[in-house]
């Protein structure tokens, strides 16, 4: 008998069916998407994944904007610079906020990602798999890179009249990691890592009891 | 269409790991049997606090957009900006989309996500309203989608001030008024999620 599912916004109880390869369900009252047929299975995702952490690393090394002031100097500033720039001017908490969803939310978001998914395909299973598990989804709502993406374009036409302004190599690695992230979004497909854990515990129990 | 819900079958659905299970009798905190997430038929006290993540980000709302977020001092010329004002210089100033981006992203958008959790709430408190379920749901994850972008002109200000800071040309600081900003940003995200659309469809039936 195919498993009971419950439609997330309106709770309505449907069995659920295998789907084709890239098929979404919905459900039956409301409309909603109670589930898709991941495209590119684990691997795909721990790509994606992998990729998404590399380029968070390098978009948080380089600077995301630069100031050209002619014979006066030359700023610049990375993503962290931002927080330290607000926190020194007295507002620790504008910062905090900044801090958290500009850097700790996606870090966070990243590192559950690949925390789950990489064990899982190298044929483990995690210790803690179901905290980084509900970590994940939580860390995604909070993570504002994006936004912060569109804050740069701003800054840079607010400051057009005054100072010649120069987009930061960051920003293309930021660009890059928002694509990405989408990517995992869509490609990613949270049964999968039930199925996989259940999947991956069963075939360590099976080859212990062989020895 | 009368397919029974998970809690009228006496089943309590996880909303991180979707896995369906019937609660164990006399259990107080309820647990996922799956992935370990604390498991509640309905979002707990939903009303309650959505109300007051409600309240007190409408009652931030307005010195966010009284107080200044943003001061600018150079030699030449020095200014105060609130939101408003900051829109209405890049207007004046030749960048009418930038100007409607921030106006749709500060202004626009946190005072319609307000009123529309407002009105969800006031849904589910009074099933005579007779809200279509399914609009209300649309609403609900229409606020969703765009409630982030209202961060953007505080990210701003942080990037500008962290570049323009030599006292002698030129310096912009952040003021109190993006605190009060910020937080009714993250205030509304807090309402919205402790909302749980299933209570839309649960005024709905008991209406008939």
């Amino acid at each position: 008998m195919d498993p009971l599912i419950a439609c997330p916004e309106c709770d309505t109880l449907q069995r659920e069916i295998a789907l084709p390869r890239g098929g979404r369900a919905e459900c039956c009252r409301c409309g909603e998407t109670l589930y898709r047929s991941a495209r590119g299975g684990l691997s795909h995702t721990v790509a994606l994944s992998l990729a998404a952490l590399v380029l968070f690393i390098i978009a948080n090394s380089l600077p995301i904007a630069a100031l050209d002031l002619g014979p006066g100097g030359y700023t610049q500033t990375t993503l962290f610079g931002t927080v330290e720039a607000v926190r020194g001017q007295g507002r620790p908490f504008v910062a905090l906020m900044i801090l958290w969803t500009g850097i700790v939310a996606p870090a966070l978001e990243i590192g559950a990602m690949v925390y789950m998914t990489l064990p899982l395909w190298l044929g483990y299973c995690p210790h803690g798999l179901s905290h980084a598990f509900r970590i994940a989804p939580m860390a995604r709502v909070w993570s504002l890179m994006d936004v912060f993406m569109l804050a740069v374009a701003v800054a840079l036409v607010k400051l057009g009249d005054l100072a010649h302004v120069v987009p930061g190599h960051a920003l293309f690695a930021f660009g890059a990691l928002i694509v990405l992230l989408t990517a995992v979004g869509i490609l990613f497909d949270p049964r999968e890592i039930w199925l996989h854990a259940e999947a991956n515990k069963a075939g360590r129990f099976a080859a212990e009891a062989r020895q | 269409m009368t397919a029974a819900t998970a809690r009228e079958a006496g089943l309590v659905a996880c909303l991180d790991c979707h896995l369906v299970s019937r609660p164990v009798e006399g259990t107080t905190r309820l647990r996922c049997p799956r992935c370990r997430a604390p498991l509640h038929s309905r979002k707990p006290q939903m009303i309650l606090r959505t109300w007051a993540f409600l309240i007190a980000a409408y009652v931030l709302y307005i010195p966010a957009n009284v107080l200044p977020v943003m001061d600018s001092n150079s030699l030449f010329m020095s200014s105060s900006d609130t939101i408003l004002s900051g829109v209405r210089f890049l207007w004046k100033s030749g960048s009418p989309v930038t100007a409607s981006i921030i106006f749709f992203a500060s202004i626009l958008e946190p005072l319609l996500k307000l009123v529309g959790l407002t009105a969800l709430v006031l849904a589910v408190q009074h099933s005579g309203l007779r809200v279509r379920a399914r609009s209300g749901a649309r609403v609900y994850r229409l606020i969703h989608v765009v409630g982030r972008w209202s961060m953007t002109d505080l990210f701003a200000a942080g990037i500008l001030a962290a570049l323009v800071q030599s006292p002698t040309l030129a310096e912009i600081t952040v003021r109190p008024g993006a605190l009060a900003f910020g937080l009714v940003v993250v205030l509304t995200m807090l309402a919205s999620l402790s909302f749980d659309p299933r209570c839309l469809y649960d005024a709905e039936a008991s209406h008939g």
